[in-house]
């Protein structure tokens, strides 16, 4: 009798101890812990199954009213220290509410998400999301769940919070700041190009004032020849376009717009960047020879930032051939899917990349090149990493340099 | 006569070609347009021409070395030279070549009509 009360103690203690260092933990940790009551939630799921819904994800998809409920229907019963001070004004008490207070309308799909993580059996569940604190003020933080399956038998919730708003402020900063100096190098090589571009632009202007003259001779005979003139008035028409069309590509290439991810043809890129240099490559001799993949899948990049890619490379081709003889110098640019990423590579054929320089080509301020300021290629990189992509130099077979960019292919 | 006269335009902008072509016939001068060097070496366009006008960077022969290439084949006929590219010395190099004269684009018709028409007189 004894030793078996002496048992019952020890259980009793060890249970304490065990709810004590819970406590404990529960507080102490700098995350913000919450502990939620969803047991109307339950009741609430379990009558959707009576009506035949057997796809929770695409009833929450269709009745966000709903979803909303069950927050509504969620009630926080404690908190940690950390949580009255991040989302709280110093009153503990004051939190003990539904969860929908703290839940803005945006974020209601990864509550959805928490709910079906849970019913599916899953152990936990997390996701980035935007929280509302008690004075209405909305911040970006990381959302987490745990579903112990005795506590989830309970109605009871554990889930923590942690508030990311300096890190996405930072990582915001750090997009803008990489699409100021993306840009920045698009204008500078927009400078280089400066002769290309006054080629382009002069040539549909020329055409356009020696059009005229001749209009104007056709009126000024005896009889004139409207005919003529209709025709040449079309031709000026045509050249007006097109030079109206150097400049948009000009424009938009100065833009300093903020780059916006949308799935494009990585093989129109290569395209519409070839437009802008096309004078170029005639200027150097150069011979350009394109070996697009056909039915390639779209990437997901800014059109804009991939043309740069592109132009910034070709220009690299172009200027690391001045020693090559002009029956030699050629330009090829490839596109292909390899596994799940297209790849484009760019091929001159100059003296290619001496090892010493490989391992540095990446790396700001790093040039061969008396005029340059290096920023090329690691803007390059940038660009396209920041698209989860990646870029590689290596020396092709014949000895020319071979840029490699690979993206990932849109699903 | 000189109304009579065949005057060749070589430029591989096909715009420019087409406008100078329509230039050249208002004025009342028999034309014919080229594409490149090559095209015009091959029609035997320098037998015929009274006047040449060419661009003078193109794919292929440049409108220098076809300056050059006539010369040397004897060929008379004034060559007026068109060019949109801006860099320094280029200007001089074509006059070497013996051009007649050389005019920047965008230049105004009245300075192509004129050199064009002091050509011919020659």
């Amino acid at each position: 009798m004894a030793e078996a009360d002496h048992r019952q103690r020890t259980a009793e203690d060890a249970l304490r101890e065990s709810e004590y260092r819970y406590r404990n933990l529960f507080q102490a940790m700098a995350a913000s812990f919450w502990e939620l009551d969803f047991t109307p939630v339950g009741g609430m799921l379990r009558d959707l199954r009576k009506q035949g819904v057997g796809d929770f994800a695409a009833y929450f998809a269709e009745h966000p009213a709903f979803v909303r409920r069950m927050m509504q229907a969620t009630r926080v019963i404690d908190v940690n220290d950390q949580t009255v001070a991040l989302f709280g004004d110093g009153d503990k008490s004051a939190l003990f509410q539904t969860l929908d207070v703290y839940w803005p309308e945006e974020s209601s799909q990864v509550y959805a998400d928490s709910v079906i993580a849970a019913v599916s059996g899953k152990p936990s569940f997390a996701a980035e999301t935007r929280l509302r604190k008690l004075n209405g003020e909305i911040f970006d933080a990381l959302f987490t769940a745990c579903f112990a399956p005795e506590s989830v038998a309970d109605g009871k919730l554990l889930i923590g919070v942690i508030d990311t708003s300096e890190r996405v402020r930072a990582q915001a900063m750090l997009r803008q700041l990489q699409a100021e100096f993306a840009h920045a190098a698009r204008v500078s090589m927009l400078g280089e190009l400066t002769a290309s571009i006054a080629h382009e632009v002069n040539q549909p202007l020329a055409a356009i004032a020696t059009n005229a003259s001749a209009g104007l001779r056709w009126l000024d005979r005896a009889e004139p020849d409207i005919a003529e003139v209709r025709a040449l008035t079309a031709r000026i028409i045509a050249d007006a376009q097109r030079a109206a069309e150097v400049i948009a590509r000009i424009r938009a290439m100065a833009s300093r717009n903020a780059a916006q991810s949308a799935p494009i043809s990585v093989n129109s890129v290569v395209e519409e960047a070839m437009l802008f240099l096309a004078h170029e490559l005639q200027g150097h001799e150069v011979s350009l020879t394109l070996a697009l993949g056909k039915d390639l899948p779209a990437v997901m990049a800014d059109r804009i930032q991939l043309q740069q890619v592109v132009v910034n490379l070709a220009v690299n081709a172009i200027q690391a051939m001045t020693q090559t003889p002009p029956q030699k110098r050629r330009l090829t640019i490839r596109t292909r899917l390899s596994g799940a990423q297209v790849c484009a590579t760019v091929e001159d054929a100059g003296p290619g990349i001496g090892d010493a320089r490989k391992e540095r080509l990446f790396e700001s301020f790093f040039t061969t090149k008396s005029d340059g300021m290096g920023m090329g290629l690691p803007i390059c990189r940038s660009i396209v990493e920041s698209y989860g992509g990646a870029i590689d130099a290596a020396n092709g077979e014949a000895g020319g340099a071979v840029f490699t960019v690979a993206l990932p292919a849109a699903r | 006569m000189t109304q009579d006269a065949l005057v060749s335009i070589i430029d591989d902008d096909a715009s420019m070609r087409a406008a100078l072509v329509g230039l050249v016939r208002a004025l009342g001068y028999r034309v014919r347009g080229f594409a490149n060097a090559e095209d015009f070496l091959a029609a035997g366009g320098a037998g015929d021409s009274r006047a040449i006008v060419t661009d003078i960077q193109m794919p292929g022969l440049s409108g220098v070395e076809l300056a050059e290439r006539l010369a040397a084949e004897g060929c008379a006929a004034p060559i007026i030279m068109i060019t949109a590219r801006v860099e320094s010395g280029l200007h001089e190099r074509a006059l070497a070549s013996g051009a007649f004269c050389v005019l920047k684009k965008p230049f105004l018709a009245e300075a192509l009509i004129d050199c064009l028409e002091r050509a011919l007189a020659r």
